[in-house]
Parts: structure tokens; sequence; C-alpha cells
């Protein structure tokens, strides 16, 4: 429990001082967006193709590891659907902000998971939360945009759009590329592997202070029940239906460490992104992701240990 | 030769990128300062102050080399305030014209010195380059703004001002502050090193990336002597300064390494 806890202290820390560091105004709100585009389009797909080129994947169970996550994601997705009437009747939600719970428990922050597997496993980590991003980014965000479409219904997407939000997502790319170059061996000039790593470096300091600028203390003093559903779905929930499935599926080990470490974290910051987009509650999602960033500072570690445990 | 153009050869690619970002506007022009805005005062001070406090100077001259560095831009501030008048007529420049050579000559960009150290002398020798940025900024920092004030168009600022902006300097503050650190002995404990560690790596990738986003190739086609003046100097006489003051003071081995690329990093 101890050593798992001091995983997730300084990975917390840098949080802490992303938040202090727009809170004091060094750095000032609006400056964040920079850095958040660089994390997106160029330092994550950096880091996650970079790894993925240089490290050795033959021996991962990526087939089970893929069937375990979208089998995971599937039945909460499902299961949040089919409750739709008795959960917005209950907690008395609108469509708008149904689809924000749905976003909150489905979605999954590869910014705090890859830190953490990191240092769990070094490159090896770095690569399951690379396998896992390609598996589950593509449906993830297809039901996420489908669900905020029909709930909260500002503006519907064309199958072309939704097809285009995903085509568009650098990290499929990066994914996809660094596999494609890993499987066929394609040799890449070393200096070119030297730009893509000291790229990949700023990716997760970076997106962990922007993790810390993104939360709003304020809102999140009084959470509505919608914030306790979304958060006790995604951080408990979710590791919950992956051991299930990783039962069916066989995967153990480091690959289920890897798999629970990706099911613990919070939701996306993109989950706000798409919610002021397209007219979903974006507040609730901001008020969750708060709530849950800290909530999982001990969720995380309990659910390390277990896993540890079950493996 | 070849070999140590190679391992530069990523520093270059990064830059490049940073370049090809700003020009196709994936990333607007105004968060661009926000990257320089967060090397400048959260990754790097934070780099500089950790690489600081855990270093071991038993067997590095620091003096001596602070010393040689001051020597080194003094010499160059001689030279072409000496050499003002000719300047002046061969060039034909103006006021701010003088003042922007000047600092092209002088001055040295601290994120492109601090990403090839790594690269030739270690992880470890960024501690001598914290310790050069502190050694110098406060001497070019008041010398181009003295001279800036005597020939630019804007505002003169005050010696409070002055003073100020060269306290403020975070790269100054965090290598004082590392220096203070190790002087009382305080302890870094294993949490903060790693705190430290996880924002320093960034650092680099998105200096370089800010670099080349600051790039103006349009402007510097239209090349003029003044600018293949500062960049001779800056480029190339510059060293010749440091290296003969480094050997007058008898600094030699790593230390006097380090300087090299600190001064070939051109204009902040």
């Amino acid at each position: 429990m101890n050593a798992s806890f001091e995983t997730l202290v300084p990975i917390f820390l840098l949080i802490g001082l992303g938040l202090a560091l727009r809170w004091r105004g060094v750095v000032p709100e609006d400056m964040w967006r920079g850095l958040e585009l660089l994390g997106y389009w160029v330092f994550f797909p950096a880091l996650l193709s970079e790894t993925l080129i240089r490290s050795d994947i033959g021996n991962l169970p990526l087939t089970g590891i893929a069937v375990t996550m979208i089998a995971s994601f599937l039945t909460m997705a499902i299961g949040l659907l089919l409750c739709r009437k008795i959960i917005m009747n209950v907690l008395q939600l609108s469509g708008p902000s149904y689809s924000s719970v749905f976003q909150s428990s489905t979605r999954w922050n590869g910014f705090i998971a890859l830190p953490v597997l990191a240092k769990l496993y070094g490159d090896q980590g770095v690569a399951l939360v690379a396998v896992i991003i390609g598996a589950l980014v593509p449906i993830a965000n297809i039901m996420a945009v489908y669900v905020v479409a029909q709930n909260a219904g500002a503006k519907k997407l064309t199958l072309g759009e939704t097809a285009y939000v995903v085509f568009r997502n650098p990290f499929i790319w990066a994914t996809a590329l660094g596999l494609f170059i890993n499987f066929l061996h394609i040799p890449i000039y070393a200096p070119v592997m030297t730009s893509l790593s000291m790229l990949g470096g700023a990716a997760i300091g970076s997106g962990l202070l922007m993790v810390g600028s993104g939360l709003n203390l304020r809102d999140a003093t009084r959470p509505s029940a919608a914030v306790w559903l979304g958060t006790g779905l995604k951080l408990l929930g979710t590791p919950v239906l992956v051991t299930l499935w990783s039962l069916l599926t066989g995967v153990n080990g480091t690959a289920y460490i890897a798999c629970m470490i990706c099911a613990a974290v919070p939701t996306a910051m993109s989950a706000y992104v798409l919610a002021r987009q397209m007219g979903g509650d974006a507040p609730l999602v901001a008020t969750t992701v708060t709530v849950q960033t800290t909530v999982s500072f001990f969720t995380i570690p309990l659910v390390i240990v277990l896993a540890q445990y079950f493996q | 030769m070849i070999q140590s153009f190679i391992a530069l050869l990523p520093v270059f690619i990064v830059i490049l990128v940073g370049f090809g970002l700003r020009r196709s506007g994936l990333i607007a022009e105004a968060h661009w300062s926000a990257v320089d805005h967060v090397c400048y005062y959260v990754l790097f001070p934070a780099i500089i102050f950790k690489k600081i406090a855990v270093a071991d100077f038993s067997n590095v001259p620091v003096w001596s080399m602070a010393f040689a560095m001051m020597l080194a831009i003094s010499t160059m501030f001689a030279l072409l305030l000496a050499f003002q008048r000719p300047l002046f007529a061969v060039l034909s420049l103006n006021g701010p014209q003088f003042s922007s050579l000047f600092q092209g000559a002088t001055r040295w960009h601290t994120f492109i010195a601090l990403a090839i150290i790594p690269i030739y002398f270690g992880q470890s020798a960024l501690a001598l380059g914290g310790l050069s940025a502190a050694a110098m900024t406060p001497l070019l920092n008041i010398v181009n703004v003295g001279v800036i004030s005597v020939h630019g168009s804007g505002a003169k600022m005050d010696r409070r001002t002055i003073a100020l902006s060269i306290l403020k300097n975070p790269f100054v503050l965090s290598s004082l502050g590392g220096v203070l650190w190790k002087l009382l002995h305080l302890p870094l404990p294993a949490m903060g090193v790693q705190v430290l560690d996880m924002i320093g790596k960034g650092a680099l990738g998105l200096a370089l990336l800010a670099v080349g986003a600051g790039l103006r190739i349009d402007e510097a086609l239209s090349t003029k002597g003044p600018v293949v003046l500062a960049t001779f100097l800056k480029l190339l006489v510059m060293p010749v300064f440091m290296t003969v003051w480094l050997k007058l003071l008898g600094v030699s081995g790593e230390a006097a390494a380090v300087t090299i690329p600190l001064v070939l990093s051109f204009l902040a």
C-alpha cells in the first residue's frame, strides 16, 4: 500500500502545482491553451509512438488487453444506456446532465495513467498504455459523441462527422504508426528517434501540470448526487468490470495491472471540451473531473494493491 | 566532427518542428508566448535548482569559470564600444540598430544552451549551465539595458527597474536558490526530486519548440550587414574570447567545455 501510494505522491504534487500556478496567476488561465494543444498534438503522440517503436511488445497479450478493455467499456456504456430513464428520474437529471454522467463514467485520462505506469513498469508500462489507448480511443470517442448528441441535441453530428472526430485524433495515429513500425521492424534514423524522445519527455510533466490547471476547487465543494455517481462508477465500477472481464480473457500479471490502472484513473479532460462544444452539461463534467481527481489520489493506490493481490 | 553534428541533429529537428507548427497554424501565434512563459518561469528554474542542489562542485573551479565568462563578455562589450564610431560610419547604423547589434553579439539563448549541454556532457553538467546563467545574466542585462537606453528610441529604464528585473530573473533566482540550499546542507526529499525531475524532463523539448516557433525566416533572408556582423561576433569571436580567458585562468576539462555551447547559442 505504502509503495503504490508513494508512486502517486509526485504525480499529484505536480497536478497540485498546475492548480497553484493557474490559481496564483504565475501562468495565467488563457496561457494553458498553448500547452494543452502541444501536449495533445505533439508531446503525447511523440511519446506513444517512440515507446511503441522501441519497446518489445511481442510478448504482450495484445488481443487479450484490447478485448478486456473494450468489453469493460461496452458493459459500462450499455449499462448506463439501459438505466438511462431510471438515472434521470431518480437523480432528476436533464438530458445534457445525463450525457455528462455518461462521459464521466466511461472515459479515462491517459495523462494520469501514463505517468503511473511509467513509474511502475518503465517503458513497458508506457507501451501498455499506448496499446490500451489504441484499443479504447476510437470506440470511446464514437460512443461519447453519439450519447452527447442524442441527449444534448444542440448539434447532431452526421456519421461522417463522427468518423472525422475519431480520424483526426492524433493518439490513434501515433499508436498505429508505432505498432506498424515495430511489427515490420522498419529502421528509424537514430537522431529522429532522439528528437521524438526529446518531445515525448515533455509529455508527462506538462500533461500533469495541465490536468491541475483544469481543476476547479470552488465548484467541487458541494458535489451533487450525479457527481458522486460518475465518480463511483468510474473510479471503482470500471476496475470491477475490468477484473471480471480479465477472468474471462485470461489477462493477468503486468498487463492486468496496467488495465486496472487505466480503469481507475479519472475521466478524460476532453469530455469537458466535447460537452461544451455539443451542448452537454460542461460544468457537471468539470466538477466531476475535480472530485474524481481528488478521490482518485486514494482509490488508485487501493486499486493497485487489490490488483497486485488478484493478479 | 560529423559525430558531434549528428548528436546535435535532434536539437535542430525539434526546432524545425516548432517552426513548422507555428507556420501551419496548428498552434496559434498567441499560444506560443504561453510555452515560452512556462519554460522560463517554471520548467527551467525547476531543473536548474534541482541540478545545482544535488551537484558536486568539489572538482569544479566554479569561481574561475564564472570569472572567465564575465571577462569574455566584457571583452566583447569593450570591443564593440571601442569601435562604436567606425561601426556607425561603415555600416551606416542608427542608434537603435547599434543597440540591436550589441545585443545580438553579446547575449545568449539559455534555452538552446541548456538543451545542448546534456547531449554532450550528460545531465549533471546542467548544473554548470545554471551557474553560468547566474554568472552572466546580471552583467549582460545591466550593460545591454544601459546601451539600449543610450542608443534606443524607447523609454529609459531607471536603476530600480533594472535591479528588480535582474533580481526577478528566474535563472538567477533558481541558481541562487540551489546554491543556498547546498550551502545550508538542506535535505532534498526523494519526492521533491521526483517532482522536479518530471518537470525538468519536459523543459528540453518544450523550449526547443518555442525557439523554432520564434524564428522569422522571411526577415532573416533579407539579411543586412549588422546581422551578419552580430552573428559572426557571437558565434565565432565570442568562443575565442571565452577560450582565451578560460586558459588564462586555468579552467579546463568539463567546466571549460560546457561554456562553449553556452557561447555558441545565439541571441536570446
